[in-house]
């Protein structure tokens, strides 16, 4: 069984994290013959457990779409460098999407951890930056993904922070920030935003930061970030 | 409307996917109407599901409810080459449901149960089934797998256990459950296509 199966039977079991999700997205777009095999598979997982239709309550409809009327729809994301899709999907006035941002990333509870705690500081000091970058003790990882040029994440756990260099990323829109989550089993917890420059350089320092033995990943938000991530992850390590 | 939801199974598969694929673009575009309309056609085989894994009527119902919200917010994430809409909508709750279950209780309490449902398996394949073409067609689907495959997918998705619990009761690697899964999907996929 190779990868793309492997992540297909996850998928179709529910049982797919945010990681292997990453992995699956990237699997559709590098090979043209992943996305229907993951939708024969999908389907067939439904119509086993849709042999069991058991029609709910009643008064569940009206609890249902209580919710929904309540419940303001996430953006559409627009990663960088990315054609626009082709198969019909909505794009959500911009002054809405504002306006309801929080409240939909707060009802989309599937990877929320902890509580959010944005921190855009950035460009940060080059001093700053340099602490962490000369400690003895760094670590480097350099993320994969589709933002163009290269871009690392560098920890020190003697200076108790972690700084993004990126140098050469693609330009972001005015309206949308990356943001950067540390991702394991049981969700994503938002280290903090940051934006490349005009050149499309990133330094940016986070305190209080470890990012030890789990998924680091970016994922394109609104001005501002969000209280979970927007997927596709946009790059990883 | 009402109709819809009494036909139940019927109504969620096969017949109408390309009715399923225009209410999700209006759902796209934020119309809450045709979530209520799919919410009439698809809410029989998602709490279905729901119940599968939860066993618990007030927690599939609860499920079914955050399955159902989570279509709408992130209804931009539907992708039509990825999946049918109600592939899409069984695997949100699916999901929601494995990790409710992983929340609330512990592996081995749930290791026990699946235990004590094991010996039920073979005659009675499953309570919820009911005597529908689909099932029929199903049930036959499921006959024709090799019997190591049909055990998996059983214990999967008739009886809604996660791939870890079931690698624990048969004492199998988790590698080859997954194995399993995917290759009684594939042929399941292929039989099911063929009698449709």
């Amino acid at each position: 069984m190779n990868r793309s199966d492997e992540l297909i039977a996850l998928a179709a079991l529910g049982e797919l994290d945010a990681a292997g999700q990453v992995e699956l997205d990237a699997a559709v777009r590098r090979d043209p013959s992943v996305a229907p095999a993951l939708h024969d598979a999908l389907e067939a997982a439904a119509r086993l457990q849709a042999t069991g239709a058991v029609a709910p309550p009643g008064a569940l409809r009206a609890r249902v779409l209580g919710a929904v009327a309540s419940t303001p729809q996430e953006p559409a994301p627009a990663p960088p460098g990315r054609a626009p899709d082709d198969h019909g999907r909505a794009v959500v006035p911009l002054v809405r999407r504002r306006a309801g941002w929080l409240a939909a990333a707060a009802a989309a509870v599937a990877l929320i951890v902890g509580g959010v705690a944005l921190s855009a500081r950035q460009p940060s000091a080059p001093d700053e930056v340099a602490a962490v970058v000369d400690a003895d003790d760094v670590v480097v990882r350099v993320l994969q993904g589709s933002l163009g040029g290269r871009l690392e994440v560098v920890h020190s756990g003697s200076q108790d922070a972690l700084v993004v260099i990126g140098d050469d990323l693609a330009p972001l829109a005015s309206d949308r920030t990356l943001q950067l989550w540390l991702v394991d089993d049981a969700g994503a917890t938002s280290v903090g935003t940051f934006a490349p420059d005009g050149d499309g350089t990133v330094r940016a320092r986070f305190d209080g930061v470890d990012p030890t033995g789990v998924v680091v990943g970016v994922t394109v938000e609104p001005a501002g970030g969000s209280a979970a991530p927007t997927l596709p992850i946009v790059a990883s390590a | 409307m009402n109709d819809a939801r009494r036909r139940g199974v019927t109504a969620g598969v096969g017949a109408v996917p390309l009715q399923h694929l225009t209410l999700m673009q209006r759902v796209q575009g934020g119309d809450q109407q045709a979530l209520a309309a799919l919410y009439d056609q698809l809410a029989p085989a998602v709490h279905g599901a729901a119940l599968r894994v939860l066993r618990d009527p007030q927690l599939a119902e609860d499920v079914t409810q955050e399955a159902f919200v989570e279509l709408w917010t992130t209804a931009h994430r539907f992708d039509q080459a990825r999946s049918s809409v109600l592939a899409w909508a069984v695997t949100i709750v699916r999901r929601r449901a494995i990790d409710r279950v992983r929340r609330e209780q512990s592996q081995r309490d749930r290791a026990a149960q699946l235990g004590a449902r094991r010996a039920e398996l073979a005659p009675a394949t499953d309570d919820f089934v009911v005597a529908t073409m689909e099932a029929q067609r199903v049930n036959r689907a499921l006959l024709a797998l090799p019997p190591d495959q049909r055990e998996v997918v059983q214990l999967a998705f008739l009886d809604g256990h996660s791939h870890t619990a079931i690698a624990d009761r048969l004492h199998l690697p988790l590698g080859t459950v997954k194995s399993r899964v995917r290759g009684a999907l594939h042929r399941l996929a292929g039989a099911l296509g063929e009698d449709a």
